[in-house]
């Protein structure tokens, strides 16, 4: 029997193909050890977190650092629910436990102000200085208040947008539920792009839900900027047999988006379709990528961030990679879903890159459930993969149009699976 | 697992070390570093919705060392629509026959 001490021990569970990682926990050999590479994440969102979480599972030797301002994540995927009162803001709420404690990344709580991306070193507000060797932007959305007259950041407390989900989530929720009955809700939607657009129809749909009970001759006034769609009939469809007569769905393509906003008078202005006064509104402003991709030239003249879908590595930036709603990903649609498989094949790409290979062909997916009630719901699913460059569409497509009731529970029951899925996979839980 | 490392740290033998580091492998798959290559990314996809490790999320089915054959028949089912779906078959037409294959001998490899 041979006596063994701890260095040897190491020693032999090196051999045996076990390194241990320096938060506890222990990784098999199979992990590349090559890199030890050091990679900044900027913004803990779906596509941030996500990313930070799997560059650690790709490659434990990897120093992964994820910058976010806030201790928690609140999703924008089932705010919804939280509107209509079916549930709390804590069930939409995260944190970056399992990141840190599962998955060994480094989480600072701090804001990035500039990036030099020449130097490869980024600034905090704190004032510390941080260098990588990759970066990865995720820093989801900014509102283009300036599109629309009288619209700020000021007046959102009283016109909120509730497209970032938090304080202006219960802002609206406390809206709705001081609105008297009879009242007129307006939700009014920017033109594409913009985050999660089939959310939208959730919103009117789950609004619906809680006016249906509690606030039966109150009416929605949807302002779609997007136009007629598959998509939207199938709603429609839906709102006629769940919400006959409660949602009237106002066509604001063809320049019939909001230009101005009143907050005295609780009304609108569109080119096309004049001036339109609520009890509540919830007015979401154009969008364009986080305002950090837009300061340090990752943004081209659209807002927006070009990236090569293969590694999401900035076609503007060196060494810098952009995930999530921020970026350009054509005809992927932003939404969490999205980002989540961003943050995958971008964490993937990095350590290929990194240690040498070649990034294999996969799929792309992304799937977004909308809920018209709590029992009902629909679902859009979309699988992309590179072709000469580019992300082409190779399946996907709606819900069944026709289905019973039966499949719509399912459908809904699902979603609940999903944003469990989804969330314990981004914020690394077990 | 740090109790166990500590315990390993006093007097063992090699053999009961090997023991205990195959027991050590074994009992941890949630945090383990795995590079990626085409299959465990294309696996790493399903769980946005299977959840981590394909353990299943809510009413989403648990995916993880179920038989590989009951695998490859959904999803070639789900592919060819003679298997019924609300979702599924959406994802899996995207699907090579190789890429079903491989998927299900991921998975099923994986500890229940």
């Amino acid at each position: 029997m041979n006596q063994i001490d701890r260095r040897t021990f190491i020693k032999l569970l090196g051999a045996a193909g076990i390194i241990s990682s320096a938060n506890g926990f222990v990784f098999p050999g199979s992990a590349m050890a090559k890199s030890k590479a050091r990679v900044v994440v900027v913004g803990g969102g779906f596509g941030g977190a996500t990313c930070a979480n799997y560059l650690r599972q790709y490659d434990s030797s990897l120093n992964v650092t994820l910058i976010e301002p806030n201790v928690q994540f609140i999703t924008c995927p089932f705010s919804n629910t939280v509107l209509a009162g079916m549930k709390s803001i804590n069930f939409i709420t995260h944190n970056y436990d399992g990141l840190r404690k599962n998955h060994g990344v480094n989480i600072m709580h701090d804001t990035v102000i500039s990036i030099d991306a020449s130097a490869k070193k980024i600034k905090l507000k704190s004032g510390k200085t941080l260098a990588y060797d990759r970066l990865v932007v995720s820093p989801g959305i900014s509102f283009n208040w300036h599109e629309i007259k009288g619209a700020s950041a000021e007046n959102s407390k009283i016109m909120p947008h509730a497209w970032k989900a938090g304080a202006q989530t219960l802002l609206l929720r406390k809206q709705l539920e001081a609105m008297k009955d009879g009242g007129n809700v307006i939700i009014a939607a920017p033109r594409k792009p913009f985050r999660a657009p089939p959310a939208l129809y959730e919103r009117a749909s789950l609004i619906a839900h809680y006016l249906k009970k509690t606030k039966p001759s109150s009416k929605i006034l949807l302002i779609d900027s997007s136009g007629d769609s598959e998509e939207l009939a199938m709603f429609r469809k839906g709102w006629e047999k769940l919400y006959k007569g409660m949602i009237e769905w106002v066509d604001g393509s063809e320049q019939g988006e909001i230009v101005s906003a009143d907050t005295k008078a609780l009304s609108l202005t569109g080119r096309t379709i004049g001036t339109l006064k609520g009890d509540v509104v919830n007015l979401i402003p154009p969008q364009h990528a986080g305002k950090i991709a837009r300061v340090t030239g990752l943004a081209d003249e659209s807002g927006w961030c070009p990236v090569n879908p293969q590694n999401f590595a900035s076609t503007l930036q060196k060494n810098i990679h952009v995930i999530g709603d921020a970026c350009i990903a054509d005809p992927m649609q932003k939404t969490g879903h999205s980002a989540n498989t961003q943050g995958k094949i971008c964490a993937a790409a990095i350590v290929i890159e990194l240690n040498g290979g070649t990034i294999p062909d996969v799929t792309y997916n992304t799937g977004i459930y909308s809920l018209l009630n709590p029992k009902y719901a629909f679902s859009s699913a979309g699988v992309y993969r590179l072709k000469n460059g580019k992300l082409k569409q190779v399946a996907g497509g709606l819900s069944a149009k026709k289905a019973s009731r039966k499949t719509r529970l399912k459908e809904a029951r699902f979603a609940s699976g999903w944003y469990k899925g989804i969330t314990m996979d981004t914020f690394g839980k077990t | 697992m740090m109790k166990q490392k500590k315990c390993m740290t006093r007097n063992v033998s090699v053999h009961l070390l090997t023991i205990s580091a195959v027991t050590l492998l074994l009992s941890i798959n949630t945090v383990m570093a795995a590079a990626p290559n085409k299959i465990k990314m294309m696996a790493d996809a399903c769980l946005t919705c299977h959840g981590p490790n394909g353990s299943g999320s809510g009413k989403i089915p648990e995916l993880k060392g179920l038989e590989k054959s009951d695998i490859t028949e959904s999803l070639f089912g789900f592919k060819s629509g003679d298997e019924k779906s609300t979702i599924m078959g959406r994802y899996a037409k995207a699907l090579s026959d190789d890429e079903i294959n491989l998927l299900a001998e991921y998975f099923s490899a994986l500890d229940k």
